[in-house]
């Protein structure tokens, strides 16, 4: 999702998100901890990957489903079908918005986590776990060198606010 | 002091009031940011204002002479029960907006829960919305919603749908994203020609739409045709004009289609020259969030007390904005209202007896003018209300001759088909007494000779 | 403030179809007069369906008592102030609601023979001419249902024109300010967005448009006032910008209560404007509709028109559908005769100082409630407004309560909240119109409640978080309604 699309959320309290970026990954929000595994990789619009060497997981960061709140619905992709990096690759909806989710790599959508049809909360709940949106095959691995390392997201979140 | 002050309250000490405390002298300060030069500087040319009395004398004069008419296509002169009116002139249903703060809209959103339900048991599909405008554009929002669902590029519409939907349907869609190929009607039937209709289905088809029963009044037989278009992987869309008719007709979601977009102006909702109208729209459940319009749902609130609220307004454009599955706002949720009224009075029996009696009637009427020389009705198929009269003389002449007798005898076609240039459409419903029908038919047969 | 303790005549009411049952009839036809036929013998079977199921069978008195009781969970402008930003939601007279039951109009159908409606054509046709004078534009169409419905006919109507010039463009210019419709009709007739940002005036700026416009850019939508409740100052500039490099200037005229008779948007270089008629000229909102989004065109774009127009010769009006470069019709019919009749009527109530009347009190009411709420709530343009003005929930936020609690807090009190969390562009919008209808007494009444939330929220906000309190439902569970959706009743069996 974009910052903008995060910008448009109803009811989003920024003053409870002060920047005291900490090394371990976490931002202190006032009320609760948002965490950012330093072992993933992340992009500007605020998707998680995971590198599994052919192919990459995708999620939304703990920062995008707390800006989202409530998850509602997940629009997936057609397994097999073909995405260049950036494309929307998805959509993922709340009570009130609605924000797409890009593809941080070029490549074939292996698999996607249908369990969330029933259950869009586990977003909310265990956004780098049980979570995950996608599974693309990897096309390009140069590409990834181009994707942030927690600590450049973090910096990039603290301008966002 | 003028009249029209009973709409705005404010006296001159109340202004005064105001505008010390806003800090300005005068009115004409407020609006200071204004150019000068733009300002206007004389009233705006329109009549001196009416007093309430003078209003309605003025407005009496206006209205049209009401006679005995055989007119359809589209627009019903039905049965409205009082309680519809009483009902609907509560100020708690009329003049309160869109149900955005659900506590306190609990009338509305229960309402029109209920007309979602009664439209799907109507219709036979599984998810209706809150309404759409009228019958012409619902139809061609189907279209629309068809082409976001299948991406294929032509569109097969049969041309006895509506002539006006089908105009409207025209305008709505982009020729760039979608191509219209229009079926012809078999000339003795009446119904959809479906050997055309079958030439011309291939992959390259997102929708077919056919109403039933069609413009002529026909019964349109689907049975065979849904599933060839399932075959080729496109939607079936079922119009209607004629609510009443599926008070006997078999749903059209029974049959398997896709879409269901018509007119629901028969329940309830009184003529008005044209509109308002009610728009119905109903889908399956797979395609919810692609439908265009609003949707309320059932839910629990913090007490775990039963509730309704607008739902998955995130296919809305006040959310979605440039991507929103349609741009419709404000829709026909009075008229909705009167809907649910109106098939709350009528029932299950009820609709039926509806609807068994208009179709008596309109055979009685064919059956009285099968017995005239000079004109005869022409389909062969069934037909529900409405039938098409073909004329052996000018069927301008026979109306003027109709016309003496303060009679409206039926809508001459040639407007809409230039073939049929000898052919009125005559509809007959619940409301037509026999004691008409049989003053039609003697003035028809004189005015044949 | 003492205020009188609400009573309990708030009953708790089922679903039409969890009551009645078999034997029960709430209908009566008229009598057979002709045989009742069989329907078998004249429809084949497979077109008949077998029962209407699950649909009621219920008597009169319960079918009355159902509704009403519904109808006494709803708050309308007729119970108290409905101060919703750019919603227009001022007093319904009465009398136009008479007007449109009376016979010769209520019963008339689409198809009468012209001859036999002139007094409704003729009706028709002086709307027109209203609307064009009050506006300051050529032309009118009276067809659309809704003013996003006259959006996309304008939009139409503008591609149409820029076709027959033999143009092909493809953007149109929207305010970051403007209306979820504006951008959803742009979509539809296939237009590509082109943000344009407000200034730090929350107005937008004629360099800003400039570095956009070119000649790809069909037209640029503008609001007038804006969802901020300003007077867009720079207009006049922005539309030369616009028409010299041959775009058009659309303005959703859903804030027009602010300018009748004060202004002419075709002075401001306005090409076409919709009206919302359900907002400015008093028809009722219905509770979603229906209302009425009559378009005013300049002369240019008048062969655009969708058919009918409606024509007058001498004395005589009729409806031409023999116009080569319309864009085809937008519904069937006419229009929405019943809701235009009513717009009619009040505009000859009203006359031409009433309507002035009307922008002049709505304006007034506006900046009172602004100046008089500006200590106690964040205001984000500090400046006079229009007929609406935006507040925004910053104060508040450091006791953790949003505009939501504010406005379900506001409930409790016995008001319609405000709009919130519109326009986009300010962060926890408090949108407040109150309309010329409402008088200073009840204005005070909702200062004073206001104010008395603002200090609520500072020394008691729990009370705010769990409004409303006083009403047949609480705070509803939204994201399960979006998660499971339940959107009709289904039969237990």
């Amino acid at each position: 999702m974009t910052p903008r699309e995060c910008q448009l959320i109803f009811g989003v309290h920024y003053s409870c998100l002060y920047a005291s970026i900490k090394l371990s990954g976490r931002l202190s929000r006032g009320v609760s901890i948002t965490e950012f595994p330093e072992d993933l990789l992340y992009t500007e619009s605020h998707e998680w990957v995971r590198d599994e060497g052919d192919r990459v997981t995708i999620g939304l960061t703990d920062y995008a489903q707390n800006q989202m709140k409530d998850i509602v619905y997940v629009d997936f992709p057609d397994i097999g079908s073909v995405f260049k990096q950036g494309e929307t690759i998805g959509v993922v909806e709340s009570v009130k918005t609605v924000a797409d989710i890009f593809s941080p790599i070029t490549g074939k959508v292996a698999e996607t986590n249908l369990i969330l049809k029933d259950y869009p909360q586990f977003i909310n709940e265990d956004p780098y776990g049980k979570g995950w949106i996608v599974k693309i095959e990897v096309q390009n691995r140069e590409e990834l060198n181009g994707l942030l390392s927690f600590k450049a997201y973090l910096g990039s979140l603290s301008k966002d606010l | 002091m003028e009249d029209f002050i009973r709409y705005i309250p404010h006296t001159e000490e109340d202004a005064r009031r105001m505008l010390e405390a806003i800090g300005v002298e005068k009115i004409e300060d407020l609006f200071a940011i204004i150019p000068k030069e733009l300002r206007l500087s004389k009233p705006l040319s329109l009549p001196k204002p009416f007093s309430e009395p003078d209003l309605i004398r003025h407005l009496e004069g206006l209205q049209s002479p009401v006679l005995s008419n055989f007119l359809g296509g589209g627009a019903y002169h039905h049965f409205i029960p009082a309680v519809i009116s009483a009902l609907v002139s509560r100020s708690e249903f009329y003049t309160t907006y869109t149900p955005y703060q659900p506590e306190i809209s609990q009338g509305t959103l229960q309402a029109i829960f209920e007309f979602q339900t009664l439209m799907c048991q109507l219709t036979g599909m599984e998810v209706s919305n809150a309404s759409m405008y009228d019958g012409a554009s619902s139809l061609a929002e189907a279209l629309l919603m068809a082409h976001r669902i299948i991406g294929r590029k032509k569109v097969l519409l049969s041309q006895a749908v509506h002539p006006e939907y089908r105009k409207v349907i025209q305008t709505y869609i982009d020729p760039d994203q979608q191509e219209i190929v229009l079926i012809p009607y078999q000339k003795g039937e009446g119904r959809t020609d479906e050997r055309v209709l079958f030439d011309l289905l291939d992959g390259d088809v997102s929708a077919v739409v056919i109403q039933s029963p069609n413009f002529f009044g026909v019964i349109e037989d689907l049975h065979g045709i849904i599933d060839r278009i399932h075959q080729q992987g496109g939607l079936m869309i079922v119009g209607f004009s004629e609510a009443i008719a599926y008070g006997i007709l078999k749903p059209p979601g029974e049959l398997g289609a896709d879409i269901v977009a018509g007119e629901g102006q028969s329940l309830g909702i009184p003529l008005s020259y044209g509109g308002p109208y009610l728009g119905i729209f109903a889908t399956r459940n797979s395609f919810v969030r692609n439908m265009p319009g609003r949707l309320v749902g059932e839910t629990i609130d913090l007490e775990g007390k039963r509730g309704f609220v607008l739902t998955l307004a995130t296919r809305e454009q006040h959310i979605r904005r440039e991507r929103a599955t349609s741009n419709i706002c404000t829709n026909e949720g009075l008229c909705a209202l009167m809907a649910t009224i109106f098939l709350s009075c009528f029932g299950r029996e009820g609709l039926r007896e509806l609807a068994v009696m208009n179709l008596s009637k309109a055979e009685y009427a064919k059956r009285a003018v099968s017995q005239i020389k000079g004109c005869r009705p022409i389909f062969s198929s069934p037909t529900f209300n409405e039938f098409v009269l073909e004329i052996d003389g000018d069927p301008d002449k026979v109306l003027k001759g109709l016309r003496k007798e303060k009679i409206l005898g039926g809508l001459p076609l040639a407007r809409f088909y230039p073939e049929l240039n000898h052919h009125l459409l005559i509809t007959v419903t619940e409301m037509t007494t026999k004691e008409e029908i049989d003053r039609w038919a003697e003035a028809l047969e004189k005015a044949s000779r | 403030m003492e205020r009188i303790k609400d009573s309990g005549l708030i009953q708790d009411e089922p679903l039409i179809f969890e009551q009645g049952g078999s034997g029960r009839k709430g209908y009566s036809l008229p009598q057979w007069d002709v045989e009742e036929l069989d329907v078998e013998n004249l429809i084949p079977c497979h077109l008949l369906r077998r029962e209407l199921e699950g649909f009621p069978q219920i008597s009169e008195i319960d079918v009355v008592r159902h509704f009403t009781r519904l109808s006494q969970w709803n708050y309308g402008v007729d119970s108290g102030p409905y101060l919703l930003g750019s919603c227009t939601m001022k007093y319904n007279p009465k009398v136009n609601e008479e007007i449109a039951r009376m016979r010769g109009f209520a019963t008339i159908h689409p198809y009468y023979p012209q001859d036999l409606s002139q007094g409704i054509l003729k009706l028709m046709h002086q709307l027109e001419l209203f609307l064009a004078e009050i506006t300051g534009m050529d032309r009118v169409c009276l067809q659309p249902a809704a003013g996003a419905h006259g959006e996309l006919t304008g939009m139409m109507m503008i591609k149409a024109c820029l076709l027959k010039r033999g143009e092909r463009r493809r953007k149109v210019l929207v305010p970051d300010t403007a209306h979820g419709t504006n951008c959803s009709t742009s979509s539809i007739t296939s237009y590509q967005m082109v943000e344009i940002k407000s200034n730090e005036r929350g107005v937008i700026s004629p360099e800003k448009v400039a570095e956009q416009m070119d000649e790809e850019v069909a037209a640029i939508m503008v609001t007038n006032p804006n969802t901020l409740g300003l007077f867009e100052e720079d207009l006049g500039k922005i539309a030369q910008i616009v028409h010299r490099r041959g775009g058009f200037v659309y303005c959703d005229g859903a804030n027009l209560n602010a300018l009748m008779g004060i202004v002419k948007l075709g002075d401001l270089g306005v090409d076409v404007v919709h009206l919302n008629l359900h907002k400015t000229f008093s028809t009722p909102h219905g509770g979603g509709g229906p209302g009425a989004g009559p378009l005013a065109v300049r002369e240019e774009l008048g062969p655009y028109l969708p058919i009918p127009v409606i024509e007058k010769e001498g004395e005589t009006y009729r409806l031409n559908e023999d116009r080569p470069y319309s864009i085809g019709k937008m519904r069937a019919f006419h229009g929405n005769f019943g809701v235009l009749l009513k717009a009619y009527a009040y505009i000859l109530s009203m006359g031409p100082e009433g309507l002035k009347r009307a922008s002049e009190m709505a304006v007034l009411n506006a900046n009172y409630l602004m100046k008089q709420l500006k200590d106690h709530y964040d205001l984000p343009y500090d400046r006079l407004c229009m007929h609406e003005c935006v507040f925004t929930d910053r104060f508040q936020e450091k006791h953790h309560i949003s505009t939501l609690d504010i406005a379900k807090r506001l409930i409790d009190y016995g008001f319609h909240p405000p709009t919130i969390y519109f326009p986009l562009v300010v962060k926890g919008a408090l949108m407040i119109e109150p309309t010329e209808t409402e008088s200073k007494e009840g204005l005070d009444r909702f200062i004073e409640t206001m104010i008395e939330i603002a200090k609520e929220a500072k020394e008691n906000p729990d009370l705010l978080r769990q409004a409303p309190q006083k009403v047949k439902v609480r705070r509803l569970d939204e994201v399960l309604a979006a998660r499971k959706p339940k959107l009709r009743w289904t039969q237990q069996r």
